[in-house]
């Protein structure tokens, strides 16, 4: 620089520009940003080349110096927007790298999958689910029972001809294994006065075991006591609910029967949800075997006798009770054909249950 | 039970658009299931009936001849090589060519031995009738020649199943179903005609005495004389065979066929095989018998017998006995018919385990008042089949005559009921058609039940009656379903959140028998030595050595299920089951404990993303429980080892305590001995949680607003007793009680003997300060942290690094 050093203004004008120059051709070479900015201090900064210039302008006759002073800014400025235009430059470079970037969407998500909720229980959670929308309380009983609770309390004594229709198990201690939900409808009266209105699921065992029967079973009973309950509520509870669980266009169907702990007794159909019942498609329709309806499960008014084995004033109260099971509408909700599926607990049955 | 559509239509009119279909659905519809309907005899025809004219003997062979025969009018030679070809006059079955026989076989005119033969004379074996027959069918001299045989047998028919629930033993026989036709339709029913026969005064007599007037209401007994025993006619064989009854002979067929008919058990006995009179009395102690099916049986002192001079002769209700049975050497028959308490009945056919169609239906209750016309009925057919008389007179001892039974039925409570503001007269028309008299009295009816009906003792019962003729299908006339209940409460809520938290951590959800084999609890409770999971409730009568206890721990169906997954090449198996194990009630409580536990097995790889993962470790497991704690609001279970369990590996295992002590359950490695004796070869890791326990625990979730201020975080490397665990460091650090320390945590854990000392491990623990009203400096978190390690050293030796 020292050769710099008695220069004339015109000198200096040139060195200015030749520090634009200088600096255009250094920055080409650079690629990052903390180069670029050491490059500009080398030139702008407290000891840049800029400054030494600047400590020329003493020696030079003050009529000259507005023409230096010009010459000092430009290349400033010119320095300034090299560096700008290049960092811009480098920021844009950088981002159009960052989005050139993909992957393969088609490759499955990382981690364990949400497990999965056996459909016997996804069926009474939504069972459940519905009544407790009607105003029914959901209650439940131990699985090793009395006798009396199981029949007797039942109107089923014990040479009830009934008695022939579910073959019991038997535990020591002479108690049972409960053969149906009805034993928590007597425990849920014996606990407390009337108005009752619940709904009991849980499992119930008997000794049958094929294609069709599985010794343990899951099963759902409701049950309804209060003052003037009748029949016709009955039946528009039951529509409710097959509307709710198979869709809004279901009807019910009910059959006279006979169960020792209702009277009248009636066996409950629901419409064929997959061919609503209508030709042509009844005729071949594998659900309902061409029939338009769905035996669902049986119902009737609570028989007297019951109510009074309870406590309940028979004379006050009137109620209905019905049962289904939760199997059966399992294997109608979700096309299941074959009922030991529900057993076997082969994973790759249940995961197509996923939970939610 | 089933039901011939032919025999209906004798005993009821119909009308003449009702097929088949419709009667099904009137009865279903009336709460007579039809579960099916069977076509008989469609597959044959063209078969008719023919008189041989003349029997000539075939000219190229011995065994066959040549039968003249005619059907209306034609004639012509049919081969058939027969042995019981009967003489002209008689009556037989030609299949002309054209006829179809069963098996879809077409006659046509074929040669026979150079002798052309227009189609057969056919057996019953060829027309499907029997399974077994001695040579062609001869048909009775009342058959016309040219009819179609089907029809002249009556094999063509429809046979409905119908279900009949235990409380209607009325409708147990074709007149029952007729009569719920006959209220459907409002028709009436036709009762059988008794046949004419020739009767006789005296010959034969024999005396009842009935002892036990409690098991026997009424007993009768009729005598048919000089009969023969010989097969029944084809048409009764028929309908027997179609109603699922064999045919045996003439006079037992008779009292089957009028069992099937009016539903009225009967027994003939061979009269001359009976000495003395008939008594009716319960066995006495040590007492034997055989019954017709030669089976020896003892007898008890609660069964009824019918017994003459020598011992019994019947066990009441369920089986003759061999001595006295029908032969084809009877010629005079005492025709029994009588009622027998139902209980009873019951309880012997149970312990001798022979149910008959007779038990069945004195166990449900026959009507004594039928009784007279059901033993006349079957007296004339014996005597008819057999060509035998009947003895004038009968014997009738009815020590208990049925009390008439009404029953009455207000109107308000038909209505309250039924829902339905009924008026009298409907509710009259319906009784009335189910042959029910109807009285008025008070604001409603005093209603006389028939005998048949013994089902029929309250009102609920008469409001059934008038609802199930048509009123059950009528749409619901009200909608009254909200709510009335005023708490809504689900005890299978918190067992539903523990579903849906084990989902929710990968998975899934099974369902295994309440009960298992005493050799799987044997397995689970180091052979028996845990009495609490080895002792469990037994069945008295299991299914099978499979399921003979009741589970004391979800365990058994969880291994079960990852076998049979292993075993099917599903390798990767997180399974889960929520539910009641059964337990024996401590001190000797009969009533055993039932509680819900909430299990899951794990097996397999951790998830690796493009590769292989990881086996499965302690700490994978630790993870699923402690999702489902911190579901349940349990942040701070504490988890102590060794595991108190026997099925458990004792080094990797783990008891589960609540924060205030209380056992929540267990986890951990199962025990390899245990795996072994369980059939699993592949490593698997357990958990089994209390529900009860877990719902009590939970409290009421607490929240704070997150801090404003940054942390600080420290670390501290140190080598400790191999022995001294996480949790008792995180104790040690916790004792400092510095307000600073907010958080803190293991980052590593690392024993590799290369660099750690003999008995030492490896701790780096991560340390996290702050402030709750400033920023910290680097000097007050380096204090804070000082002190926090100072207090670990105070607690262990340890070597800083």
């Amino acid at each position: 620089m020292a050769s710099e050093g008695a220069g004339t203004a015109q000198d200096l004008v040139r060195s200015f520009e030749s520090l634009a120059a200088d600096f255009s051709t250094e920055i080409a070479g650079l690629r990052t940003e903390p180069e670029i900015r050491l490059a500009q201090t080398r030139y702008l900064g407290k000891k840049g080349r800029a400054t030494d210039l600047m400590k020329q302008l003493g020696r030079i006759p003050p009529g000259d110096r507005p023409a230096v002073g010009a010459a000092a800014n430009r290349a400033r400025e010119s320095i300034e927007k090299l560096v700008e235009e290049r960092l811009a430059g480098l920021a844009e470079a950088l981002l159009a790298g960052e989005l050139a970037r993909s992957v393969d969407v088609t490759l499955p998500g990382r981690g364990r999958r949400a497990g999965t909720i056996h459909p016997l229980s996804r069926v009474r959670m939504e069972i459940e689910q519905i009544f407790l929308g009607m105003g029914y309380e959901v209650r439940t009983g131990p699985l090793i029972e009395t006798e009396w609770n199981n029949f007797d309390a039942l109107n089923t004594g014990a040479d009830h001809p009934a008695r022939d229709m579910q073959d019991t198990f038997f535990v020591e201690g002479g108690l049972i294994l409960r053969s149906h939900t009805s034993p928590v409808q007597i425990r849920t009266m014996l606990a407390g006065p009337p108005p009752v209105k619940i709904i009991a699921p849980g499992n119930v065992f008997r000794r049958d075991d094929d294609a069709t029967h599985t010794p343990m079973f899951p099963q759902c009973e409701g049950l309804h006591v209060d003052k003037n309950v009748s029949f016709e509520d009955l039946k528009a509870t039951l529509i409710a609910f097959v509307q709710r669980f198979f869709g809004p266009q279901t009807d019910i169907r009910l059959r006279p029967s006979f169960f020792p702990f209702t009277e009248p007794s009636a066996e409950v159909d629901a419409s064929c949800f997959l061919c609503q019942g209508k030709q042509p498609a009844r005729a071949t329709c594998r659900l309902c075997k061409g029939t338009g309806w769905l035996e669902i499960g049986g119902s009737g008014m609570v028989h007297p006798n019951v109510l009074a084995a309870v406590g309940y004033d028979k004379y006050d109260v009137t109620g209905f009770a019905f049962g289904m099971g939760l199997s059966r509408m399992a294997m109608l909700k979700y096309g299941v054909t074959d009922l030991r599926l529900f057993y076997e607990n082969d994973l790759r049955f249940l995961q197509q249950f996923p939970a939610g | 039970m089933k039901i011939s559509l032919n025999w209906l239509r004798e005993l009821v009119e119909l009308p003449p658009e009702v097929d088949a279909e419709r009667a099904a659905a009137a009865l279903t519809g009336q709460g007579l299931e039809v579960e099916g309907i069977e076509p008989k005899g469609r597959e044959l025809s063209g078969v008719v009936v023919a008189e041989v004219l003349g029997i000539r003997p075939h000219p190229g062979a011995d065994k066959l001849r040549i039968v003249r025969v005619r059907a209306g009018k034609r004639e012509e030679d049919v081969v058939c090589g027969a042995p019981n070809v009967p003489p002209s006059g008689n009556r037989v079955c030609w299949a002309p060519p054209g006829a179809r026989l069963p098996g879809g076989r077409t006659l046509d005119a074929r040669e026979v031995r150079g002798v052309l033969s227009p189609g057969m004379l056919c057996s019953e074996i060829e027309m499907g009738f029997s399974e077994a027959a001695e040579g062609i069918l001869i048909l009775p001299p009342a058959a016309v020649p040219g009819e179609d045989v089907a029809k002249v047998v009556g094999a063509v028919d429809d046979v409905f199943e119908v279900n009949v629930t235990p409380n209607r033993p009325d409708a147990l026989s074709h007149l029952g179903i007729a009569r719920e036709l006959a209220a459907h339709f409002g028709t009436r029913v036709r009762l059988p005609e008794v046949d004419q026969v020739p009767e006789v005064d005296g010959g034969l007599a024999m005396d009842v005495d009935i002892v036990d007037a409690q098991g026997c209401p009424r007993y009768t007994a009729r005598f048919i004389a000089g009969l023969s025993v010989g097969p029944s006619p084809i048409s009764m064989r028929l309908r027997l065979a179609y109603c699922g009854m064999r045919a045996i002979s003439n006079v037992v067929d008779a009292t089957n066929y009028v069992l099937l008919e009016t539903g009225h058990p009967l027994h003939a006995f061979d009269f001359d095989r009976l000495q003395g009179r008939i008594v009716v009395r319960r066995a006495r102690e040590g007492e034997r018998t055989t019954t017709l099916d030669g089976q020896e049986r003892g007898l008890v002192p609660e069964d009824l017998l019918i017994t003459d001079a020598r011992g019994p002769v019947a066990i009441a209700g369920i089986m003759g006995g061999a001595t006295s049975e029908v032969s084809a050497a009877t010629g005079n028959v005492l025709l029994e018919a009588a009622t027998f308490e139902p209980r009873s009945i019951r309880r012997t056919a149970k312990r001798l385990g022979i149910p008959s169609e007779a038990s069945y239906r004195y166990e449900r209750g026959v009507d004594a008042n039928g009784i007279p016309f059901a033993s006349l009925r079957a007296a004339s057919l014996i005597a008819k089949l057999g060509g035998g008389s009947l003895v004038r007179g009968t014997v009738d001892r009815f020590p208990r005559p049925p009390a008439k039974v009404t029953v009455p039925l207000s109107l308000t409570k038909l209505r309250r009921v039924s829902g339905v503001d009924y008026d009298i007269t409907f509710a009259i028309q319906q009784l009335t058609r189910l042959g029910m008299g109807c009285k008025p009295q008070g604001d409603g009816l005093l209603v006389t039940v028939p005998s048949y009906r013994p089902d029929i003792t309250i009102a609920e019962d008469l409001i059934e009656e008038i609802l199930r003729m048509g009123e059950y299908g009528k749409p619901a006339r009200k909608d009254r379903i909200a709510s009335n209940a005023t708490e809504l409460a689900n005890p299978e809520g918190s067992a539903d959140r523990a579903r849906r938290l084990l989902a929710g951590a990968g998975l899934s959800e099974i369902v295994t028998w309440a009960f298992v084999s005493k050799a799987a609890l044997a397995a689970i409770s180091g052979d028996g030595k845990d009495a609490t999971l080895g002792q469990g409730i037994t069945l008295r009568n299991p299914i099978s050595a499979d399921y003979e206890v009741m589970r004391t721990s979800l365990l058994p169906g969880l291994a079960d299920a990852l076998k049979r997954n292993l075993s099917r090449g599903v390798a990767d198996a997180w399974l889960f089951e929520v539910g009641p194990v059964v337990r024996r009630a401590p001190g000797g409580d009969a009533t055993p404990v039932e509680n819900n536990h909430a299990a899951g097995m794990l097996a397999g790889r951790r998830g690796g993303w493009l590769k292989p993962g990881e086996p499965l470790d302690f700490y994978d497991l630790k993870r699923v429980v402690e999702d489902v704690l911190r579901g349940f609001g349990i942040a701070d279970a504490r988890f102590v080892s060794p595991g108190a369990e026997p099925f458990l590996h004792p080094g990797v295992s783990a008891q589960v305590l609540s924060p205030s002590g209380a056992a929540l359950g267990c986890l951990g490695e199962l025990d390899p001995r245990v795996l072994r004796k369980l059939g699993i070869d592949s490593a698997a890791f357990y958990f089994e949680l209390q529900v009860a326990g877990l719902a009590w625990a939970t409290a009421s979730l607490r929240t704070a607003a997150p801090p404003r201020f940054p942390a600080v975080s420290r670390d501290v490397s140190f080598w400790i007793d191999l022995a001294t665990q996480a949790a008792a460091q995180r104790a040690a650090f916790l004792s400092a009680a510095e307000p600073l320390l907010c958080d803190l945590g293991v980052l590593e854990d690392f024993r590799d003997p290369k660099y750690v000392p003999a008995g030492k491990k490896g701790v780096l623990w991560s340390m996290t300060y702050r402030a709750a009203d400033r920023t910290l400096t680097d000097a007050e978190a380096d204090d804070a942290h000082q002190r926090v390690v100072a207090a670990l050293a105070a607690a262990f030796p340890i070597q800083i690094r």
